[in-house]
């Protein structure tokens, strides 16, 4: 056990994860981007936020144990887990199975013996990948967290939990989408390693149960702005529970940090009360339903809001509905169902959390230099805030950018100044589009069905396509455009919304799916009628139809497109294959 | 040419860029054609030239500030289309798509709508191109309060009864009537969709599914059936199928069936009183997955990404009375033949348009009950009708009440479409008659006025 040398902390004489030592370092070797990113902001955070600007709001980043990358590497040595992990398509399961088989070096054991006697609360044990570095590389998600119980007398239990949690976190090193994302993202397999973080999990008992009353993720940059919120505004996702909801994808509460009181674009309280979120993640401090130490959720419980309204979390989270008189009321002080709208803080503003969130952004965004994602949990009464992850949200392998020039061209398909997400698609074939030459705006109600055939066929195939149509994409009116659901063009990873001579509307968007777009990370290309750049639709009708429907066809190229957004300018741009 | 014809193509050359609206007129005129053979009284007094043209037009900026102080100007319309038989009625929507070209469309419909729930609406519509999603809720007060600067000198309750629509929520309404009686200096009922504390009336969520139902009810008593005793399927889960299910047991019926975007339930034992408070609590308040009824109910069957016309199909359930709650084109033709091959003999739509062409012409070909969409489940425009004469009277009836009131609408909008389908050639055809029905009643009026 040692003091990291490179913070300024004074760590001796006191324990494992307490308050006094923020961090305590198992093990030799790097510390990872997580890690690093945390112990940073500490010392900045220490001088450049006055809480004073923020009554009734305590803050504090959890103190950490890291577990260095030299004991991931002998691990992996020792027990020779490179045969495994290079063993052509082995499943995650058996990844993990084998990792769980193979004993930690002894002398972590001692020191992580020495942890859980010491602390008796429950655990987050997250990885710290070298990759991680918070200061460069976004790997949010890719690797995976444990949460776990560490409950109860029996030592030897809770080490086990402790063990089995660390080892896979070092098994999700080698899944196939982190090995998939480091392969699209230009990094070998001898690059990474992993230091392994074990923080103190935030959040309160209810029976049971444990979680905090808020989770959430802050960027201070949005590639997805919805109606008047600016990319540089940043975005918010609340949650309540575990931020495992917000990881996934779940419905959750995603505002402007620039404009709280505003919504999301529901565009109706009924659609607001089914698209909110209804279920959250807790950790399970009873009794596991199974043992399951490959799974990442062994020790998570999902529950609903009838649970949390038991549990009288909703106080400061919640509208409540009145189906009586259609409307939603801010606060629990009607019976109803409940909304998980976060009205009373974002509306009322009864706790400065969003005041509190555009100053940390701001000053996390000045410190790294570059646009920053952070990740918190709050628990309330008192109310207590939680920084547990900092880290920049530069893209890792070089900036997608795009200048006016490159939207100019023979080989540009599409172009745009007006696109929302990030990043490059090399891989897409399939191009799905509406026939322009058939459109129009009242035979729309009939192009739904045909898309979803398609859609379906190309998800049970496992292709990702480009869709392009002409309206508003996703709107209830058939007269603006087509009326279809997410799941019925599900497999769109890149989306074009064009208008015509006779489709002259204002286009969505994005708006009736915004939760799956900013989920799935869809590129979103949108052309106006007043847009100064068009669609080739003469070069998409000569490629060869692999399927022709009265109104829609899809082509199969022979190579890849190259889909560029630019997440900071909002321009896009969908390049012809090279060679056609 | 036909005076139908004329109709549609004077329409088309004098209402210029406004697709929407010429496309309802060819659809309602080509529906009327029956008419025109029987009531020369009606060619010779111009009624169709002059139904299709709106009494009122009016267009009015609303100039509003948002909530950094920055000014925003958008357009507001209302269109009062006809007032024959009523004061004009019909909602406002606030959505970007909104143009003159679509509020007369809708505005064009709602005279027929209104009409054929034989109470006294005309037919109205109004809205602005303002989109509420993305603004703030001061944001939007602002905005109907801006909005309702202007109409309130256009509206009022023996004038024009304005009500919700796309965008315009219990909110929006709360906001304008705020403010209409802040400046007019009077509680009065104009306008509709208001909150039960300040005028609103009871049923208004039920009022689609019971109407459905007592529609149904309508039409298995020309055959001399009745609900008690009839296996049902209801699609959906959300509101109009929740009380469709609550009237059908109520009278007697076993409900086998319901279903959400993810899958579908059948069952067979039927869903009883404690069965649907578990859907609505599921529905409502936890809003989880229709799978969990299944998970609670042994008795029950899930068919993951089925709707339950495809389960229907594909299984060969028998089932006696069909209520589509869904959505549009919920039902295909293979849907209704399955329907049909298992013993269904009425299908009553308590959604808007759920069965394709293909599907209507399979229930036309074998004759069965067939309830479209524009009777069936004309229940929430009554109740708005009902909240009107409520306010009118200066009265809040009970449920029971309004609930009774329904349910003697609903016979009378059955009665109107029967009669007028059989008047007209085509004895059962509730669709033409619905179509006919709403039309008569406006042109009779018109034509007691004389020219006007």
């Amino acid at each position: 056990m040692s003091q990291d040398n490179r913070s300024s902390f004074d760590v001796f004489e006191h324990g494992f994860l307490d308050p006094e030592a923020p961090l305590i370092r198992i093990g030799e070797g790097e510390l990872g981007g997580k890690a690093h990113g945390l112990v940073h902001i500490r010392e900045v955070l220490n001088t450049d936020l006055n809480m004073e600007q923020f009554p009734g709001i305590t803050l504090d980043i959890p103190p950490l144990a890291v577990i260095g990358t030299g004991v991931f590497d002998a691990f992996i040595k020792e027990n020779n887990l490179h045969e495994v992990v290079y063993r052509d398509h082995i499943s995650d399961e058996d990844l993990t199975r084998a990792f769980l088989e193979s004993p930690l070096p002894a002398e972590v054991l001692t020191d992580l013996r020495a942890l859980v006697e010491q602390v008796h609360t429950p655990l987050a044990v997250r990885s710290s990948s070298l990759l991680e570095d918070a200061r460069y590389e976004p790997f949010a998600g890719v690797y995976a967290t444990k949460m776990i119980p560490n409950k109860g007398k029996d030592t030897n239990l809770r080490l086990r939990q402790l063990v089995e949690a660390i080892k896979f976190v070092y098994a999700s090193t080698f899944f196939r989408h982190a090995r998939n994302y480091r392969r699209a993202t230009g990094h070998t397999e001898e690059e990474e390693s992993m230091a392994v973080v074990i923080q103190k999990l935030v959040g309160k008992h209810h029976g049971e149960r444990f979680y905090p009353e808020i989770s959430g993720v802050a960027r201070s940059y949005n590639y997805y702005p919805v109606g008047r919120a600016k990319p540089e505004e940043g975005v918010v996702y609340l949650a309540l529970g575990l931020g495992k909801t917000i990881v996934d994808g779940e419905p959750c509460w995603m505002y402007s940090p620039a404009h709280p009181k505003v919504e999301p674009p529901f565009g109706s309280v009924e659609k607001l009360l089914k698209e909110t979120q209804t279920d959250f993640w807790v950790l399970n401090m009873g009794e596991p339903l199974q043992r399951a130490p490959t799974s990442e959720t062994e020790y998570l419980l999902r529950e609903n809001l009838t649970v949390a309204e038991q549990d009288g979390v909703l106080r400061y989270l919640a509208s409540t509905y009145s189906p009586l008189s259609g409307r939603l009321s801010i606060g629990t002080g009607f019976p109803g169902p409940r909304a998980l709208t976060f009205a009373p803080i974002l509306v009322l503003e009864e706790i400065p959390l969003n005041r509190l969130l555009v100053e940390l952004l701001e000053i996390c965004q000045h410190a790294l230099g570059a646009p920053v994602e952070i990740e918190f949990a709050m628990t309330l009464n008192p109310h207590r805030f939680a920084l547990l992850q900092v880290r920049s949200m530069l893209a890792p392998t070089g900036e997608t950018r795009l200048e006016v020039e490159d939207l100019r061209g023979e080989h540009v398909l599409v172009a745009t100044e007006n696109a929302m997400g990030n990043g490059t698609l090399e891989t897409i074939r399939d191009v799905v589009y509406v026939r322009p030459e058939n459109f129009e705006l009242r035979y729309s109600a009939r192009i739904a069905p045909e898309l979803e055939r398609i859609n379906e066929r190309l998800v049970a195939e496992g292709r990702p396509y480009l869709l392009i149509v002409l309206g508003r994409l996703g709107t209830s009116d058939p007269w603006l455009g087509i009326p279809v659901r997410w799941a019925q063009i599900s497999g769109a990873c890149a989306v074009v919304e064009a208008t015509g001579s006779n489709v002259r509307v204002e286009l969505s968007r994005g708006s009736h799916f915004f939760h799956n777009i900013v989920s799935l990370g869809v590129k979103y290309l949108m052309l106006s009628s007043s847009s100064r750049y068009t669609v080739d639709w003469e070069w998409l009708d000569r490629q060869e139809g692999e399927e022709e429907t009265e109104f829609v066809r899809h082509v199969r190229l022979p190579n890849p497109l190259q889909i560029r957004v630019d997440g900071y300018s909002g321009r896009g741009v969908i390049y012809k294959p090279a060679d056609l | 040419m036909s005076v139908i014809d004329d109709v549609i193509a004077m329409v088309q050359e004098k209402d210029p860029g406004q697709p929407e609206f010429h496309q309802a007129v060819k659809e309602v005129m080509t529906s009327l054609k029956p008419t025109v053979d029987k009531h020369p009284e009606f060619v010779k007094a111009k009624i169709y030239e002059r139904i299709v043209i709106p009494d009122r037009v009016v267009m009015f900026r609303v100039p509003w500030e948002d909530d950094q102080g920055e000014v925003h100007v958008n357009r507001g319309y209302r269109v009062q289309f006809n007032n024959a038989i009523g004061p004009y009625k019909g909602g406002l929507r606030f959505h970007p798509s909104v143009n003159l070209g679509i509020i007369k469309f809708l505005g064009f419909e709602q005279i027929f709508k209104n009409s054929l729930t034989t109470l006294p609406m005309g037919g109205g519509k109004g809205g602005s191109d303002f989109d509420p999603k993305g603004k703030s809720d001061r944001e939007v007060m602002r905005f109907c309060y801006a909005f309702m600067r202007e109409l309130y000198r256009h509206i009022g309750p023996d004038t024009d009864v304005p009500a919700g629509d796309i965008g315009v929520g219990a909110r929006e309404i709360g906001y304008l009537y705020g403010y209409y009686k802040k400046i007019v200096n009077e509680h009065t009922g104009v306008l509709t969709g208001k909150g039960l504390e300040y005028g609103g009336s009871l049923i208004r969520p039920e009022a689609t599914g019971y109407g459905a139902v007592y529609f149904a009810a309508e039409m298995l008593a020309t055959r001399g059936e009745e609900i008690a005793g009839k296996v049902a399927a209801v699609s959906a889960s959300g509101n109009v199928a929740q009380y469709t299910i609550e009237k059908l047991i109520q009278l007697g019926a076993k409900v086998i069936t319901v279903s959400d975007s993810t899958g579908a339930v059948v069952d067979e034992e039927g869903i009883d009183e404690e069965k649907l408070a578990f859907i609505m609590d599921l529905k409502n308040v936890r809003r989880g997955r229709i799978r969990e009824y299944a998970e609670k109910y042994p008795s029950a069957v899930y068919y993951d990404g089925k709707s339950i016309w495809d389960v229907i199909k594909e299984q060969g359930i028998k089932v006696d009375l069909a209520f589509p709650s869904a959505t549009q084109n919920e039902i295909n033709g293979e849907h209704a033949q399955a329907l049909v091959d298992n013993g269904c003999f009425c299908v009553t739509e308590g959604a808007n348009m759920p069965s394709t062409l293909d599907a209507i012409k399979v229930y036309q070909e074998h004759g069965i009950l067939y309830g479209p969409a524009k009777a069936a489940n004309a229940g929430g425009v009554a109740v708005s009708g009902l909240e009107m004469s409520q306010n009118s009277l200066r009265l809040s009836w009970t449920r029971e009440e309004v609930d009774q009131r329904l349910h003697n609408i609903m016979k009378s909008i059955h009665r109107a479409s029967l009669e007028a389908a059989e008047a007209y050639g085509h004895p059962g055809d509730y669709l033409t008659g619905a179509n006919i029905a709403g039309f008569i009643k406006v042109a009779k009026a018109m034509l007691a006025y004389g020219i006007v």
